[in-house]
């Protein structure tokens, strides 16, 4: 009699439900930022992001030409068709 | 004292600010030494084209042009302004190359001219660059690692026309001036070739600004 008494009590709290839910949300906080360091460790993101640029701006340096213009020396200013003209 | 601890939530999202923070921190430091590079990339650009423009007004000799170029490059890596950036293990600057014309090989022709047809013996100078800056390890992110695999290095190259020494263009004025006499020795006895094969001072030559 007194346990069916409690029961219903116990069922009424409250307490804990906040420390729970923090938990929860701490478990899914880490899953999240876990998955995010594995991702971008693994498909080399920040890797890309300053090889592209780099590689980039090396062809600019040395030949004069962003990398999509075409392959390295080729596209050499020094390549370029020049023409002569006799009038200023 | 229950109800306060059952509604009290500070301190909830610092575990939430400790991983951006990480992140953050992170990339702010990728970020930064891209934005490092790039501004020492410009400085470098700027000390070669500075050398070679050095190297490549008239002088007497080619060793003279080719000490403009040492001269030049050293005075501008050790500016006090510069000198830091490139001191202190961060980068690396070194002149790679230095190409003036002095023989018909000394250019950058077999690198840079892929047509036959067009003979371009610019004249000039390369450096190389090393970031050694961008060999980071972001921990939880990875090591950052260069495509090639040995740094991030990369070539800075400014070519320009190279005046002619008064070595060279002296000799070439000999030589012009020796096929004029070639064309009727017994007309020009008086000129002759005194001085040409060196055993005078003087010989008559036309002004030709050497």
């Amino acid at each position: 009699m007194t346990g069916n008494k409690n029961r219903p009590r116990l069922l009424r709290s409250q307490s804990g439900q906040m420390a729970m839910e923090a938990v929860l949300l701490a478990v899914v906080s880490i899953g999240l930022l876990g998955a995010t360091l594995r991702f971008l460790r693994d498909d080399k993101t920040l890797d890309k992001l300053t090889n592209v640029a780099w590689s980039g701006v090396a062809n600019m340096t040395e030949f004069g030409k962003w990398p999509d213009s075409g392959p390295g020396s080729s596209m050499h200013p020094n390549n370029s068709k020049r023409v002569r003209t006799l009038i200023p | 004292m229950i109800k306060l601890r059952k509604s009290n939530t500070s301190g909830f999202v610092t575990a939430d600010f400790i991983f951006s923070f990480l992140l953050a921190s992170m990339m702010t430091t990728l970020l930064f030494g891209l934005c490092f590079a790039f501004t020492v990339v410009e400085i470098s650009q700027y000390i070669s084209f500075s050398a070679t423009r050095a190297a490549i007004p008239a002088q007497k000799t080619y060793e003279e042009q080719r000490a403009r170029v040492d001269e030049k490059y050293q005075q501008l890596v050790s500016n006090p302004v510069i000198a830091p950036l490139l001191s202190n293990g961060w980068f690396t600057l070194a002149i790679r190359d230095v190409r003036l014309n002095e023989t018909p090989t000394d250019d950058f022709r077999q690198e840079y001219d892929n047509d036959p047809q067009i003979l371009l013996p610019a004249a000039g100078v390369r450096l190389t660059l090393t970031a050694n800056i961008l060999n980071f390890n972001l921990g939880p992110l990875g090591r950052i690692e260069s495509e090639t695999g040995n740094g991030f290095n990369l070539t800075l190259g400014t070519l320009l026309f190279r005046e002619p020494t008064q070595q060279e263009c002296q000799r070439i004025i000999q030589s012009r001036y020796q096929r004029i006499l070639n064309l009727n020795p017994a007309q020009y006895p008086i000129l002759g070739t005194a001085g040409l094969s060196g055993n005078n001072p003087y010989f008559p030559m036309e002004d030709n600004g050497c």
